[in-house]
């Protein structure tokens, strides 16, 4: 099943503690960022993989479920940049894609 | 927008109530609830007698600081939980929720004030609802809420989901049009059949408005669309989609 970044905010906020749906994740393939709400997701009863929407490469692995076993890893993210408290009109509109809904494309400066 | 804390909560079923032929308005009251920003959602874990656990995403159609939560929950035939949540669920029963979360897929009156602009497919309508709903409450008291539109693809007049809060809403200025891909009203002008770039390009606002644009629907749906938009001159920062499939 074929959805995007905003289906794992749950289980991202178990790992965080917090929602990370507006962190700005940098892609390890193309380094292309972007928003997570816009990494491209696929998910299934055993969990869930978030792909860069300009590369495809596998950015994020989530597995098991919350209030069990969870297991996390982010093989593609070269960086993670995740915002101290009330975003800012500006950070909102981060990760300009190229093609609408698409996730981790555009430019965004840090 | 309000960052609020995620976390789990205890929800209490208030009221079920028929929302179409095939979903369930379901009001939650949760005591810890912080509250949370128009267009984010939860996720409802059930825990069956065995222990075995099942949880799945729903928007949330209330917004604010208040104990209520409500979603509204279509059926997915042979789903895990939806069957259940439409069909077994009663008042004083208990579930868990996660939430809120998303703080992408919002809206709040804070900010620049550029015309929104909501496309719903089915019942991704619900996120767009809550948005509609705290405009509208802005427009009672102040007389110049944000200008929206609402363009909603629909299966049948009654698969409509929060018709009369809608048609109220019209009347203090939301634009609606919707487009029936099955079965439409009789009389009804247009022709009846899924979105086209076409309908689409007539119903929203024109480019240079540059509104912001707010898509929820099932996955192919929301690709559709804001792949036309772009095609239309949309930039794609000012649009915002959330995809869903089913369970």
């Amino acid at each position: 099943m074929k959805v995007d970044g905003n289906a794992i905010a749950g289980p991202l906020a178990e790992v965080f503690g917090r929602d990370v749906t507006l962190a700005v994740a940098t892609c390890a393939g193309c380094h292309e960022s972007g928003v997570i709400a816009r990494t491209m997701v696929y998910a299934t009863a055993m969990g869930a993989v978030a792909r860069c929407a300009h590369c495809e490469l596998v950015l994020m692995v989530l597995g098991g479920r919350p209030g069990a076993r969870m297991l996390f890893s982010m093989p593609g993210v070269s960086s993670l940049e995740l915002m101290p408290d009330e975003p800012t009109p500006d950070e909102e509109s981060v990760g300009t894609a190229q093609r609408a809904g698409g996730g981790l494309s555009g430019s965004h400066s840090s | 927008m309000t960052r609020r804390p995620a976390g789990w909560h205890a929800a209490t079923v208030r009221a079920v109530t028929v929302e179409t032929p095939s979903a369930r308005r379901i009001e939650f009251e949760v005591p810890s609830w912080p509250g949370n920003d128009a267009g984010s959602h939860v996720d409802v874990r059930l825990t069956a007698p065995d222990g075995y656990q099942a949880t799945r995403s729903y928007s949330i159609a209330s917004s604010g600081e208040t104990p209520r939560v409500v979603l509204a929950v279509d059926e997915v035939p042979g789903g895990e939980v939806s069957p259940f949540l439409v069909h077994e669920l009663q008042p004083g029963d208990q579930v868990e929720l996660h939430g809120p979360l998303g703080s992408y897929f919002v809206w709040g009156p804070d900010g620049e004030q550029r015309p929104v602009q909501l496309i719903a497919g089915g019942s991704g309508v619900v996120p767009l609802y809550a948005m509609a709903e705290v405009r509208d409450a802005l427009q009672e008291v102040r007389r110049d809420a944000t200008p929206f539109r609402l363009l909603y693809s629909v299966r049948t007049p009654e698969d409509r989901f929060f018709a009369p809060e809608l048609s109220r809403f019209a009347g203090r200025g939301l634009d609606i049009r919707y487009v029936y891909t099955r079965q439409a009203p009789d009389g009804w002008a247009e022709p009846v059949g899924r979105i086209t770039r076409e309908t689409l390009a007539a119903a929203v606002w024109p480019v240079e408005q540059r509104p912001s644009v707010y898509v929820c629907g099932p996955t192919a749906f929301v690709e559709a669309v804001a792949d036309w938009l772009v095609a239309l001159g949309h930039e794609p920062r000012d649009i915002r989609t959330e995809r869903f499939g089913g369970g």
